[in-house]
């Protein structure tokens, strides 16, 4: 019996120690001495490699590791509990002393309070993407770095209006109702639209793709009798379902197709003609940003702070806009730059290729 | 012939004190203890050292709301049956609580006021009512209408949670979640020591129901041998109704502890999977899926085990540590249960690797290796191609070895 | 003094069968009263509804002068009636205490259990049983033997004034026998009342102050065991005189088929260290070699180990015609043409959800195969040579298995090893569980098998039946061959001396 246990004793050890002395190993030449910034997602997409990639090309172009940092991306499963979990995690790490949140629901006030808690132990907080509340938890964090949703929805819904002047009926398509950035985009879209249109229903997936398209597809059988005829993408995943299904159906001529960002999907249906307009915004940006203003945090650079952040301790002054553009069909489009905010960059489809191409992004 | 039989067989039966140490419980202690040890040794910052509290505390947290279902999970399984439902029954119960609290208090909810205590009071007994109401259905489905324990539980893993969904949707006008965001609701998860105390209080009733009454012996005998507990004249119909309501209760207990720790309640996504985590400890822990062997402190300490190395792990690789933490909770499962069975059934001399399913396993592990470290080394200078190639080539050759080996002794005998 | 019981018009019927048929019988207090019959007689549905297994027939019986009804095995045990089940009734894992007073555990004053108490309680009852077994230990790790005395036990704590033994002696080595006869004997002493059930003459007349015969569901007739010899009583359960069997004679062995040298089988993390020990023999083609031994001597082991079974890789040297072979998995032994028809039948031998001709075609399927698929009428065409040949009787060859009697069951599987075309029959306990009138069928399908060549061994806890049909006897005790003995020289007394032959 003794030597039952110890050779289970032995064997644990000798088992974990293989495992896992090579990623330490070989992982911590590099990182040893390294404190970490890291960006949590809210859930899984291409939009997050895109962020991916300007968080290492921040890693490299700022030379973090010359400050004894490291940057990385920490994908979250796209649950609450997730997230919770993980900042928890990084509360009890030593190696973590900034994070960029991309805040799953902007009001849980679990996750606030998980914030709050790695502020108070000195760990420099943002949000990045998607923001808390701001009206109750903007003490949460330091700053956001991302879009501004409403103003985003704004212009999607310009999109909307341009393209249909005498209005219609329209549906928004949505991973989480409940993200606040999916209720600005929501309300912003209505805003831009103006008063000839009119929402028939926003329906959630919990960023289930399959579940996506079924959305597209009951929204299609049991609202083309009310007259719908636009069809709004908010998350970036639900273009490429709401273009699947609307091929599927055969009914591109009945509708207007709008989303936002561009996934590499939807880029190429757009180049196909089954997209009229996307609102892009710039994970690069956010992900490169993100990581500038948490080194700049870390190293109490206050110039760079105060470059990025001019206003900051003014009302808004903490949240940074990492830009919009507006993608719109190389065809003929009734879409003008002058409908737009003069901040908002209108591009064709062919000129949108090149600018990924220049940061070897694949979508955006 | 009248003479006493061969005094013949038997390993002297291990009683008293002997039996007392070769317990799985402390094999289990000596696991954790190992764990741990790896992981100061092989985490860069050393943080359970300089800095145990919020590693511990974290532990703590995850193993008792673990640990509480997880306990119900060993009672069914010890009675010879098994419950798939708890993240459901999780979900669900969740799902009433919420539901009881914004149609009690909806101002309380909605802005975020001072929640009264009653209100607390009635949504958390709504919900323990609802595990008490899903655990007799399930004992009824399988008692009366004869369905398969498996079957039952696997109906109301998919029913409860699309009924939670739906629930949601109706109360809380179309959201697919409702937040809860009063602070004296979250206590009951973020005072520590509400959930230690319940988790506790729950391990001492368990333990004492199942080692010291009647009830537990016969829970025992049930799923040791169901005929012969009837024929002893054991009520097998009302402990199975017992055992699918404990298991069911506690998860309800745990469901609200979960929406006090997360702050919301999402059906959706709310304690999926979590019945195969409770399984896993009770399983871990000592427990028999056979039934009628099982420990309940041995539970505890499997769901405390399988929280060590899921954060053991998370210190060790940091970056994106919950992508291999499927991956080396199945191994450490695999590998606990799989010495308990050798143990159990002492076969010294089995070849693992003779034959060609041997020869397959061989495969298997060195491209499992090569696969896992060439993964875990992606940050090395060394290419990944030659790491895979070079562990999975001296894996292969240390397994071969070892298969000589085995028909080498075996041609010996 | 009024009967204890009083069996009136008892009838039971179970869809498509009477299983007992108006049958009645009074119960002396204080007597052993035997109830004999064959498999199938209705033995085992009565006891089962005197003790409540079975609650639900028509007729009535008394006890003590008035009618009862039981609506389970409980409430039976309150009127001091109990019933030692002929499958074990025990939960393997639960010590022998727990099991004893399982279902009527003693608790302290606060309601908990009282573990102490029921252990003490458990060794006064196992030490009057002649038990020597801690009442701690599991009773997964008992003997069979020690595992009917914690039955018994149980039984005896209930105080029962009645006690109703189901074949208590089928799984017994002879030595556990006598300690059974011992603890029967004080019990009657004491004043309670035994029905036993067995179809073993020596055991009924051993035992019995009357004796209830019954054949078909139907009674025959109730008999003082002074007024009768067992050679009425068998005449009665068979319902036609049995011959004296006598096989063997001129019987040729020719060449040996079968070699054994130093075979020992290891037993890991056990005292005794050795099932087997050093055990070497030959068998030659149309010899049957028998091997006997007390429960737990290694007979059913030995068997295994020829035909790559056995719990552990033995260690030695297996020589069939001459080759050395080294079975790992029964696939190999097939292959190689040996066959083994396993002890218990019921566990190992049988598909119960296969059909009859399914049965006999499993081993051998493959022949009945072209290009991967099964053709019925080929597998039909064999199943029915198998039951033509045997003479199994059976109402076709797709019904279902479980239909036939134990005796017809067992040819059904001789044939389904005989399709393997073997060199070797291995037979464990071919005739156990099987009645008088099947068994002779068996001695002579066995001896003709043998005149066609085959190498046949056999082991039998009955000595008679191994005298009857074996050219030759081997006798093991505690895993060590311990005699060898040719027909001429073979003698009950003998084998005896040499099984409890120990070192």
């Amino acid at each position: 019996m003794r030597r039952f246990l110890w050779s289970f004793a032995l064997l644990t050890a000798v088992a974990l120690a293989a495992g896992l002395a090579g990623c330490s190993g070989g992982g911590s030449a590099k990182v040893a001495a390294g404190k970490r910034i890291v960006i949590l997602t809210n859930g899984n997409s291409p939009f997050w490699d895109a962020c991916r990639k300007g968080v290492s090309e921040a890693e490299k172009d700022l030379k973090l590791a010359d400050a004894g940092l490291k940057a990385e991306l920490d994908v979250n499963d796209g649950t609450p509990k997730g997230q919770i979990d993980k900042l928890r995690q990084y509360a009890s790490r030593a190696d973590v002393v900034a994070v960029g949140v991309s805040a799953l629901d902007a009001s849980n006030a679990e996750v606030a309070d998980r914030m709050r808690e790695l502020q108070a132990k000195g760990i420099k907080v943002i949000t990045v993407d998607s923001d808390v509340d701001r009206d109750q938890m903007r003490d949460t964090r330091f700053a956001f770095v991302g879009t501004d949703n409403l103003a985003g929805g704004k212009e999607l819904g310009k999109c909307a209006k341009g393209l249909r002047p005498d209005g219609g009926k329209y549906v928004t398509f949505v991973g989480r109702l409940g993200a606040q950035n999916a209720k600005e985009r929501i309300n912003g879209f209505a805003e831009g639209a103006g008063s000839k249109f009119q929402s028939l229903d926003s329906m959630g997936d919990n960023i289930d793709l399959i579940k996506a398209r079924e959305n597209v597809r009951n929204a299609i059988t049991n609202h083309q009798a009310k007259g719908l005829n636009v069809l709004v993408g908010i998350w970036s995943y639900n273009a490429p379902a709401i273009v699947d299904v609307v091929k599927e159906k055969n009914v591109r001529d009945k509708f207007t197709v709008v989303t936002f960002d561009a996934e590499p999907g939807a880029i190429d249906e757009m180049g196909q003609g089954q997209i009229d307009a996307m609102v892009v915004q710039n994970p690069f940006k956010m992900g490169y940003d993100g990581v500038k203003l948490l080194k700049a945090l870390v190293e109490d650079d206050k110039d760079t702070v105060k470059k990025m952040l001019p206003e900051h301790g003014k009302p808004n002054g903490d949240v940074y806009d990492t830009g919009l553009k507006v993608v719109v069909p190389d065809a003929d489009t009734p879409l003008k730059a002058d409908m737009f905010d003069a901040k908002t960059e209108v591009l064709k489809l062919g000129a949108f290729r090149e600018w990924l191409k220049k940061y070897g992004l694949t979508g955006s | 012939m009248a003479s006493d039989p061969t005094p013949a067989p038997a390993v002297r039966p291990a009683l008293g004190i002997a039996r007392f140490f070769q317990r799985t419980e402390w094999g289990l202690v000596l696991a954790i203890g190992v764990v741990l040890l790896v992981t100061v040794g092989l985490d860069t910052d050393h943080v359970y050292w300089h800095n145990p509290g919020p590693s511990v505390k974290d532990i703590v947290r995850q193993t008792v709301l673990l640990g509480i279902f997880a306990l119900g999970a060993a009672v069914v399984i010890i009675a010879g049956g098994i419950d798939l439902s708890a993240g459901s029954v999780i979900a669900f119960s969740g799902t009433i609580c919420a539901t009881l609290l914004l149609w009690l208090a909806p101002d309380a909810v909605r802005l975020n006021q001072p929640l009264p205590l009653w209100v607390m009071t009635v949504a958390c007994l709504g919900a323990l009512l609802s595990g008490f109401l899903i655990g007799s259905l399930h004992a009824w489905l399988i008692t009366v209408v004869g369905l398969p324990p498996f079957v039952a539980t696997l109906a109301t893993l998919v029913g409860l949670r699309s009924l939670s969904r739906a629930l949601v949707a109706y109360v809380n006008q179309n959201s697919t979640q409702i937040p809860i965001p009063n602070r004296e609701f979250r206590a009951l998860a973020n005072e520590l020591w509400i959930p230690i105390a319940v988790c506790l209080a729950l391990l001492a009733a368990v333990w004492l129901l199942m080692s010291r009454t009647v009830v537990g012996r016969h829970l025992y005998a049930l799923g040791g041998n169901e005929n012969a507990a009837r024929l002893s004249g054991v009520p097998t119909d009302r402990l199975k109704w017992l055992a699918y309501c404990v298991s069911a209760v506690l998860s309800s207990v745990a469901g609200i502890l979960y929406v006090a720790s997360v702050a919301v309640v999402e059906p959706e996504t709310l304690g999926k999977g979590y019945e195969l985590n409770a399984i896993a400890a009770a399983v871990v822990g000592g427990c028999s899926l056979q039934g009628g062997i099982g420990s309940i402190p041995g539970t505890l300490l499997g769901a405390l085990f399988l929280r060590v190395v899921m954060d053991g792990v998370a210190k060790i690789i940091k970056s994106s540590a919950d992508v291999y933490e499927g991956l080396i909770v199945g191994v450490v499962v695999a590998v606990a249960v799989a010495f308990t069975q050798l143990r159990q059934a002492g076969r010294g001399g089995v070849r693992f690797f003779s034959g060609g399913l041997g020869l397959a396993a061989i495969v298997n592990l060195s491209l499992f290796a090569g696969v896992l470290l060439a993964l875990l080394l992606r940050e090395s200078e060394l290419g990944g191609w030659t790491i895979f190639g070079s562990v999975a080539a001296l894996v292969a050759v240390l397994l071969t070895g070892v298969r000589f080996a085995e028909g080498r002794r075996h041609k010996q005998k | 003094m009024p009967p204890v019981i009083e069996i009136k018009h008892v009838t039971k019927r179970f869809p498509g069968v009477v299983a007992l048929d108006d049958v009645s019988v009074d119960i002396e207090r204080g007597e052993l009263h035997a109830v004999v019959g064959e498999n199938g007689a209705g033995k085992s549905t009565l006891m089962k509804i005197l003790s409540g297994v079975i609650p639900e027939h028509e007729g009535e019986f008394l006890l003590r002068g008035r009618p009862v009804r039981f609506a389970g095995t409980r409430d039976a045990e309150a009127v001091g009636v109990s019933i030692i089940h002929q499958e074990l009734n025990l939960v393997e894992q639960l010590s022998a205490a727990a099991n004893i007073f399982l279902g009527r555990e003693k608790r302290t004053r606060l309601g908990f259990l009282d573990d102490a108490a029921m252990e003490r309680a458990a060794g006064d009852l196992l030490v009057q049983l002649e038990c020597s077994v801690s009442p701690r230990q599991p009773v997964r790790e008992l003997r069979v033997g020690d595992q009917q005395l914690v039955e018994i036990a149980k039984a005896l704590s209930l105080e029962a004034e009645i006690l109703i033994m189901d074949e208590p002696t089928s799984a017994l080595a002879e030595s556990e026998v006598a300690r059974l006869f011992r603890v029967i004997d004080r019990l009657r002493r004491r004043g309670v009342t035994i029905l036993y059930i067995s179809h073993k003459m020596d055991e009924v007349f051993h035992l019995a102050d009357r004796i209830t015969v019954l054949r078909d569901g139907r009674l025959i007739r109730t008999l003082r065991r002074a007024d009768t010899g067992p050679r009425e009583v068998t005449h009665l359960m068979v319902g036609r005189e049995i011959e004296n069997v006598r096989l063997g004679d001129g019987r040729e062995p020719g060449a040996v088929v079968l070699e054994v040298r130093h075979l020992s089988l290891p037993w890991t993390g056990h005292a005794r260290r050795w099932r087997l020990h050093d055990v070497s023999f030959s068998l030659r083609r149309g010899e049957i070699v028998g091997i006997a031994g007390l429960m737990g001597a290694g007979r059913t082991e030995l068997l295994e180990c020829l035909f790559g079974s056995s719990p552990e890789p033995p260690q030695g040297q297996i020589l069939l015609e001459g080759r050395e072979v080294h079975f790992t998995h029964p696939a190999q032994a097939k292959r190689a043409g040996v066959a083994l028809v396993t002890e218990d039948r019921k566990r190992l031998g049988l598909f119960a959800n296969l059909d009859v001709g399914e049965n006999i075609t499993v081993c051998t399927l493959r022949e009945a195969a072209a290009s991967g698929l099964v053709r019925w009428g080929k597998q039909r065409r064999m199943a029915e040579g198998v039951v033509r040949d045997l003479g199994v009787k059976t109402a076709g060859i797709d019904v279902a298995i479980t239909s036939l009697s134990g005796g017809n069951q067992q040819k059904a599987i001789i044939g389904r090893w005989l399709l393997t075309k073997p060199k070797v029959l291995l037979l464990d306990d071919p005739t156990r569980g099987v009645d008088v009138g099947a068994k002779a069928e068996l001695y002579r399908l066995m001896d003709r098998l043998c005149r066609e060549g085959l190498g046949v061994v056999v082991t039998s806890s009955e000595l008679p039946e191994l005298l009857t049909v074996c050219d030759r006897i081997l006798v093991l005790c505690e895993g060590r061959l311990t005699g060898e003995f040719g027909r001429a020289e073979a003698t009950e007394q003998r084998i005896m001396e040499a099984a409890t032959m120990r070192s």
